[in-house]
């Protein structure tokens, strides 16, 4: 819940300084194209730019926050193989609960040898 | 343009209002910097490190859900174990006297059987109808969870002090030691998911290692939770150990080997093992690294019967280590992992062909936490 508000600020936040860095640098840039009065012309596009970084901070934090995931970035994987030597079956499914390595899992279809699992490891989900 | 555009704030942009105002912009940032900038960097700070915080609280939050549910599945108690996992979470155990170290592992060994033998106690408690093989899993569920929960009272309390006392050290040796804490938090909190499930962890490489060596011969239990099978290969005889798996064991492998020596009378060529270490960063994951010694990362017991008992029969000790971090040690086994237990397998036995003479007798130690590999 708090970590939702304070994202949500964040979100907030970063719109309101691109707003602003928008009309700041706009203006400031309308100015010096008309070349009529450039009073203050340096401190709108300094605040302008200000603005922008500060949007882009916000937007930066809000991004981070919503990386703090729980989900996990793995998947775990069983590989099933066929105990005969001769045969290369073998097979790929996630992890079921009550899986262990050298656990016999039913019989090949390929040539009825009892099916072992091979091996359990982690599968990342993005690189 | 830019060029213009600089000289027209020099020549034509002179206004005394303008003036003013910078002179009253930098007077103020001056005072800022001058008499803030320290509090300001304290605020800092201490953000951060309510930010890391409230992460902790999550992370034990959930594994305290996870272990409390994993329980009532597997365990199936008739009452809620939520308040005895509650109280179980300030578990502690005090390490013996080393001012006078004599006896000191004996004294450690003995500490560290009670507070096993007090965890399995609790465990079978909480959850009485659990499979036999799964109640290591639990107990290993519950010790992740406990540093958890340790991790996050012990950042709160330097949080607070560093609060309430206004220490500008404490809060900076706080927020300096949160990406350590951090990481460490992660980890830990792999480890849960690891061991709710009964997924092999990074650390099982060892005893990966020495099940693909002994699996489809017999064995039989020759220690505490240790087994081991004999047999030949090439014209030597092998003696493969491992924890019993499939529960998250690690047994006593140093009273296993002592025992293995003893019964043959010191008649062994060599004593080979294998487990996983912690890798420098840098270094790749599952990079084999050969050495000698006892390749072991128990607080010393164990470590300390192999090497007792390789000097009193000299037998030579020779080392395998496979490269992980602390963070792949107790998550989820990585594909690099179970790769580097295969090749591991083969610099074994080729070891074995060029060291060992034809007729001599070696003993092959795979090391780690067995959680979810058998034999």
């Amino acid at each position: 819940m708090l970590k939702t508000r304070q994202s949500l600020i964040f979100i907030l936040l970063s719109i309101v300084f691109s707003i602003l860095a928008v009309v700041l640098l706009g203006f400031g840039l309308l100015k010096f194209q008309e070349n009529s009065d450039t009073y203050l012309l340096s401190d709108i596009l300094a605040s302008g730019f200000l603005c922008l970084l500060l949007s882009l901070f916000f937007a930066y934090q809000h991004k981070r926050r919503l990386q703090f995931k729980l989900a996990l970035r793995y998947l775990s994987v069983t590989v099933i193989k066929c105990s005969n030597s001769d045969c290369n079956f073998r097979e790929e499914r996630k992890f079921k609960r009550g899986d262990y390595v050298f656990k016999e899992v039913g019989n090949c279809p390929k040539c009825n040898s009892p099916l072992l699992i091979e091996s359990i490891y982690a599968r990342p989900l993005r690189k | 343009m830019s060029i213009n555009f600089v000289f027209s704030l020099i020549n034509d942009n002179f206004n005394i209002d303008k003036y003013i105002v910078d002179l009253l912009f930098f007077i103020t940032f001056a005072f800022v910097i001058t008499f803030f900038n320290q509090r300001i960097q304290v605020w800092i700070w201490i953000k951060e490190a309510e930010g890391a915080l409230r992460r902790l609280s999550i992370l034990v939050r959930r594994a305290k859900d996870i272990t409390i549910n994993t329980v009532k599945e597997v365990g199936r108690p008739n009452f809620d174990p939520q308040p005895l996992i509650d109280d179980f979470l300030d578990f502690f155990f005090i390490e013996p006297v080393s001012a006078d170290p004599t006896g000191v592992l004996r004294r450690l060994e003995h500490i560290l059987d009670t507070r096993d033998k007090r965890i399995e106690k609790f465990v079978s408690k909480i959850a009485p109808h659990a499979e036999p093989t799964f109640l290591p899993n639990i107990e290993g569920l519950l010790e992740a969870t406990l540093v958890l929960n340790y991790l996050y009272r012990e950042t709160r309390h330097l949080l607070l002090l560093g609060k309430r006392t206004k220490s500008v050290v404490l809060i900076m040796q706080l927020q300096m030691q949160l990406p350590l804490i951090m990481r460490y938090a992660n980890a830990f909190f792999g480890a849960i998911d690891a061991f709710s499930h009964g997924k092999p962890i990074g650390d099982g490489v060892g005893a990966l290692v020495a099940a693909k060596l002994m699996h489809g011969k017999p064995y039989k239990e020759i220690a505490d939770k240790i087994v081991a099978s004999e047999f030949e290969y090439e014209g030597r005889n092998l003696i493969v150990l491992k924890a019993k798996g499939p529960g998250a064991e690690i047994g006593k492998p140093g009273e296993a080997i002592a025992r293995i020596v003893a019964q043959y009378g010191g008649a062994i060529s060599r004593i080979i093992m294998v487990d996983a270490a912690s890798k420098l960063e840098g270094e790749k994951t599952g990079r084999i690294a050969e050495g000698v010694g006892a390749a072991i990362g128990d607080p010393g017991p164990e470590k300390f019967k192999i090497e007792e008992i390789a000097v009193k029969y000299n037998i030579p000790l020779d080392a395998i280590a496979i490269k992980l971090s602390l963070e792949e040690a107790i998550s989820v086994m990585k594909k690099e992992l179970v790769e580097a237990a295969e090749k591991a397998v083969n610099r074994i036995l080729q070891i074995v062909k060029e060291r060992v003479s034809e007729g001599g007798r070696v003993i092959i130690a795979g090391i780690g936490n067995t959680l979810g590999i058998a034999q």
